[in-house]
């Protein structure tokens, strides 16, 4: 377009766009009645105008729905965010599901929930920004984890979570006819999965078979609630989108429904509501049939559905089963019973409880989820459950069938229960703490999920810019309201800590630490005294310490915690174990390894004390006590230990997993130091394969691994494929840690062994001091790490005739060595030997002497005679007094040479 | 080191503004650099908050790389300076993207794949580049503007500041240039295969 005709365009745009959109179009005939084709030009362009207070981003996201909508549709191998896609496993009203692969910080699959672009409206944005912050709260075993969200920067938010490659919990146990014990085993897990969301003030609004996915974790099936929070962010479409098409034809799952839900009074539901749909599902699970026959109900509209729904009473389980003909032979078969002996374990308590979950008037149902499991416990362990008719035969026979006392001391019992002797007056009483700690705990629940529901109604995303508010925005935005709770601590507390903790995994921790020191100051203020709730604040803020490097403060807090949680749960407790343990690994993080030790000891005594089948915990903490030992220089103990780590974490997570390569590359490196090569390289080398395959090329632990396996190699003496390590290693380095860092340093500590075994000596010196350099900048002065460089560079330095500048070197390595190391470990007594080499070299031979004598015969010791460092060590002794003339010395030392090689 | 660098970045900027044209040949390669290499810590999760904003990149860019307060004039400089490099990086990272996977195979994945806009969809990207290079060719002010707010991340109010234009003239001439470029690219859409 020619200049002067593209001002014109400019113009007359400009004029259009002020005048109303029925006016243009007159408006623009008349003015380019010269020129026909400006005319459609502009009205093309204004056709696109998309108001003035639009990001360049929400503009190309409107074309890129365009191409969208012609069916380019995301398939495998695209990219969303740092997950690649691999297949499309499900479509839902929200929007589609894909397995996806998460490429970096690590290696995993996860479930990748892409909304559909026709529903990507603001509020469905923004609702699901604050799933993501809810979900990122909760933390049980029966949860699926969210792990991250986004959008596509098309406007499509996306969020991923853990992936469950499970089946519905009713086909799962049907499939596997788990029998009625094991369903209600079963069920109890999928209870706590969802008082604990309730906990975090979460309602998940939709549970149903398809929402809790049963995969089998080991030996043991563990049920996974999948969708928290969806249900929510599109509750505006539960009936009109979810239930019906457009032909009015109902396509969901309406049977789950509460009544209150059915009502669509809307905003009127509260956590009973999962009660309600967990009635159903425990209905279904029991029966292998839904309370009311809704099938046959399906043609005929959603009002006779929330009619049934609403009105009708559900038949009690067993008389449903009985009622299902030739069916509940079916159903039987798969609960490996005879229908009438199903029969029989459903009447009674089972039938109440179902009934109890499922009444109309929530009022009546189980208060929570922990209620109803609560219930479901007392009736598997012969107590009488709160949902039975209180009949004194009732209470009597279940006395009788709990104590299975003889039958003449039966009718005694009956007659004391009838009079009212034990069990009851002390059982109702702890019934009504317990209700009334229960009513204490929902209420915070219920005034924290208000904040949250406050937190989140507040977030416009009209000035987020058309993406929804990031994780920091919502957490800036509940720090600040938080101070509006100052009357109420307990809640105060509560979500102080809880928002800490989401900071500090979003690794924010600055804005961490004030709420976290906060909620610790309110629980210590409200529980004086021992407190789990103080303690477990502690060991937040501790992790916290332990992030930012302040080891001394993180260990003062975990003493304080230990202290604690001894008092309230004994010292051989589990619960003391784990804070032992995290307690071990700050003090050796600090190098305090004889204060570390002990508490390691402690833990794993306190495991074994109560066994556990499959004991991660166990294995954690043997791994910890391991490495304390391998850097102590105990190999040999070191070594078993780290074999049972790895058989323990073999057996507990399969062949195929991160902390399995760890614990291979740790036994690796113990046998390595005990020079067992071909086993170390093996492993080493098994340990590689196993961490590029499961936690990516350029994972931290596969550089780890490649620098071992490059030691070992140039021990081997393969200088070359050492090298070939070490230069991949130093190049994921610089790319993860951003170039300066002690792992970057390492590496060019590595590199500069090498390059001086190479005899490239001037290289090799200036990649030691730039390793020197580094470290001294990365880790704490007295790090054993700054004595192996020291060592390194004095070495060479002596090799290439300037003992004068390496003294100073070795004397800062021995004392660093002395002060943090244990006087018997091999590094200080490297450094002492290498100190008397230096000295004979400057001519200073008897006060070299001593040095290089003791230093090369503890070396011996610490290493064996057949390590490579104690060869070195006899070769500077034998050098020494060979350049000192004393030729008898040396002859002396140099036969220890031979023999020392036969043996 | 990092402070004779960053006297080298002012220093550069101000003989751009003291009228040395050749030193922005070699800004560019300086703020290209650091931008690719912070918008590549965005993949690999280092950052808690994946939406990869440009504006919070180039800012982070320009602290690293020039930290003093510098003249404001200097620091429209560098801003343009870092949404071409931006702009560039971008749309490198585009085309590796979709000739790795033209290729076949599995492409391995490009450090700064988080960047916002174009990951999902390279494509649309180079139609943007594209477009953006037509209307830049039409009208230089407009082009410029564009990018400086889409790849430098520059507000209306810095845009006016930066070209020396009332704010509502600014608001205005990018009303104008968002439809036109969205016309544009929905007719490149309507054109690929």
């Amino acid at each position: 377009m020619r200049p002067e005709r593209w001002r014109r365009l400019e113009s007359l745009y400009y004029a259009a766009i002020d005048l109303g959109p029925d006016e243009r179009g007159a408006f623009l005939a008349r003015a380019c009645e010269d020129d026909p084709d400006l005319q459609r030009e502009i009205e093309e362009v204004l056709r696109h105008d998309i108001g003035a207070g639009v990001s360049i981003a929400a503009a190309i996201d409107a074309v890129s729905r365009l191409a969208q909508d012609d069916g380019a549709a995301i398939g495998p191998g695209d990219t969303i965010g740092a997950y690649r896609i691999i297949e499309r496993v499900g479509q839902g009203g929200m929007g589609e599901v894909y397995r996806a692969e998460q490429l970096a910080p690590v290696q995993r699959q996860v479930a990748l929930k892409l909304i559909k672009t026709g529903m990507d409206t603001r509020a469905v944005v923004a609702r699901f920004a604050s799933e993501r912050q809810a979900l990122a709260m909760m933390d049980h075993e029966c949860i699926a984890r969210v792990f991250d969200a986004g959008s596509t920067g098309l406007g499509r938010p996306w969020f991923t979570m853990e992936f469950v490659p499970g089946l519905p919990i009713t086909r799962f146990c049907d499939e596997r006819r788990l029998d009625i014990r094991d369903r209600l085993d079963l069920f109890l897990q999928v209870c706590e999965g969802v008082q604990h969301a309730h906990q975090k003030g979460i309602i998940h609004r939709d549970i149903k078979p398809s929402n809790v996915l049963v995969s089998m974790v080991g030996e043991r099936p563990v049920p996974k609630i999948i969708d928290f929070g969806i249900a929510k962010a599109t509750a505006w479409s539960l009936t009109e989108r979810t239930l019906f098409t457009e032909t009015g034809q109902v396509i969901g799952t309406p049977e789950y429904m509460s009544p209150e839900q059915a009502r669509m009074t809307g905003g009127d539901i509260d956590t009973r509501t999962d009660v309600y749909s967990l009635g159903v599902l425990l209905y279904e699970l029991l029966v292998g049939a839904l309370p009311f026959g809704i099938d046959h109900l399906r043609g005929s509209g959603f009002d006779a559905i929330r009619r049934s729904i609403l009105e009708v009473d559900p038949p009690r389980p067993s008389a449903r089963l009985g009622g299902l003909g030739d069916a509940s032979l079916a159903a039987a078969r798969d609960r490996r019973a005879e229908p009438r002996s199903l029969l029989r374990q459903l009447r009674g308590d089972l039938d109440w409880i179902v009934l109890k979950a499922l009444e109309k008037d929530r009022a009546r149902r189980y208060a929570s989820p922990a209620d109803l499991a609560a219930d479901i416990r007392r009736h598997l362990e012969h107590q009488p459950v709160l949902a039975g008719p209180p009949g004194l035969l009732y209470r009597a026979g279940k006395f009788v069938r709990r104590h299975r006392l003889g039958a003449a001391a039966t009718l005694l019992v009956a007659l004391a229960v009838v009079g009212g002797l034990f069990g009851t007056t002390a059982g109702l009483i702890r019934a009504r703490r317990a209700e009334s700690r229960a009513r204490t705990d929902a209420a915070t629940a219920q005034q924290v999920s208000s904040f949250m529901v406050d937190l989140f109604a507040v977030s416009d995303p009209a000035e987020a810019r058309g993406r929804p508010p990031s994780a920091r925005e919502i957490l800036d935005r509940g720090a600040k309201k938080i101070d509006a709770l100052a009357d109420q601590p307990e809640v105060r507390a509560r979500l102080m800590e809880t928002m800490g903790r989401v900071y500090q995994n979003l690794g924010d921790f600055e804005p961490a630490r004030p709420l976290l020191e906060e909620a610790l100051r309110l629980r210590r203020e409200l529980h004086p005294g021992a407190d789990s709730g103080v303690a477990t604040c502690l060991r937040e803020l501790s992790a916290l310490e332990t992030e930012v490097g302040d080891n001394e403060r993180a260990v003062s807090l975990l003493e304080e915690a230990l202290a604690m949680q001894r008092s309230i749960d004994g010292a051989e407790s589990r619960s003391v174990a784990i804070i032992r343990h995290d307690l071990g690994h700050a003090l050796y993080q600090m190098s305090r390894y004889d204060e570390a030790e002990p508490h390691y000891h402690a833990a794993i005594a306190a495991l074994q004390h109560h066994p556990v089948e499959k004991d991660a915990d166990l294995a954690a903490v043997t791994s910890s006590l391991a490495q304390i030992l391998h850097s102590k220089g105990s190999f040999e103990e070191a070594e078993s230990l780290f074999r049972a780590a790895l058989s323990m974490r073999q057996d507990i997570l399969g062949d195929d997993h991160p902390d399995v390569a760890e614990a291979k590359h740790n036994l690796a490196g113990v046998l390595h130091d005990r020079l067992n090569l071909v086993e170390a390289e093996r492993l080493y080398r098994e340990a590689l394969a196993l961490s590029e395959s499961v936690q990516g090329p350029d994972h931290p632990d596969v550089a780890d691994t490649l620098v071992s396996l490059a030691r070992l190699l140039r021990e081997k003496g393969d200088p070359a494929g050492a090298e070939e390590m070490l230069r991949r290693t130093l190049a994921i380095d610089r790319r993860i840690q951003g170039g300066e860092h002690e792992g970057v340093a390492y590496d060019l500590k590595e590199l500069a062994n090498l390059q001086h075994d190479m005899g490239r000596t001037v290289e090799a010196e200036a990649t030691y001091r730039e390793s020197l350099a580094m470290y001294r900048r990365t880790v704490s002065a007295d790090s054993p790490y700054i004595v192996v460089t020291l060592n390194g560079l004095a070495r060479l330095l002596i090799e290439n005739g300037r003992p004068r500048e390496a003294e100073p070197l070795l004397r800062e390595g021995v004392g660093i060595a002395a002060a943090s190391l244990p006087e018997d470990h091999w590094l200080p007594q490297i450094a002492a030997s290498l100190l008397g080499a230096c000295l004979g070299a400057l001519d200073r031979h008897e006060e070299g002497e001593p040095l290089v004598v003791s230093g090369y015969e503890r070396i011996a010791v610490a290493l064996g005679p057949a390590d490579p460092r104690t060869g070195s060590a006899l070769e500077r002794l034998i050098a020494f007094y060979e350049d000192w003339g004393k030729e008898g010395a040396a002859a002396t030392w140099r036969a220890k040479r031979t023999t020392g090689k036969a043996s | 080191m990092p402070e004779s660098r960053s006297r080298t970045v002012t220093g550069l900027l101000h003989a751009w503004r003291e009228g040395d044209p050749g030193a922005i040949d070699d800004l560019l390669p300086l703020v290209y650099g650091k931008l690719r290499r912070l918008a590549s810590r965005y993949l690999r999760g280092e950052r808690p908050d994946h939406t990869l904003q440009t504006t919070a990149l180039v800012h982070e860019a320009y602290i690293k790389l020039v930290g003093a307060d510098i003249p404001w004039k200097d620091r429209v400089h560098f801003y343009s300076v870092a949404a071409q490099a931006m702009r560039r990086i971008l749309v490198d990272h585009a085309r590796a993207h979709k000739s790795g996977r033209r290729g076949g195979g599995t492409p391995k994945l490009p450090l700064d794949e988080a960047l916002a806009v174009p990951v999902d969809r390279p494509q649309l990207l180079l139609h943007l580049d594209e477009a953006l290079t037509r209307l830049a060719r039409q009208d230089d002010r407009k082009g410029k503007l564009v990018e400086l707010h889409f790849f430098g991340g520059l507000t209306m109010e810095e845009l006016a500041a930066a070209q020396e234009l009332s704010l509502s003239t600014v608001e205005r001439e990018m009303r104008l240039a968002r439809a036109w470029l969205r016309k544009e690219m929905e007719e490149q859409c309507d054109h690929a295969p």
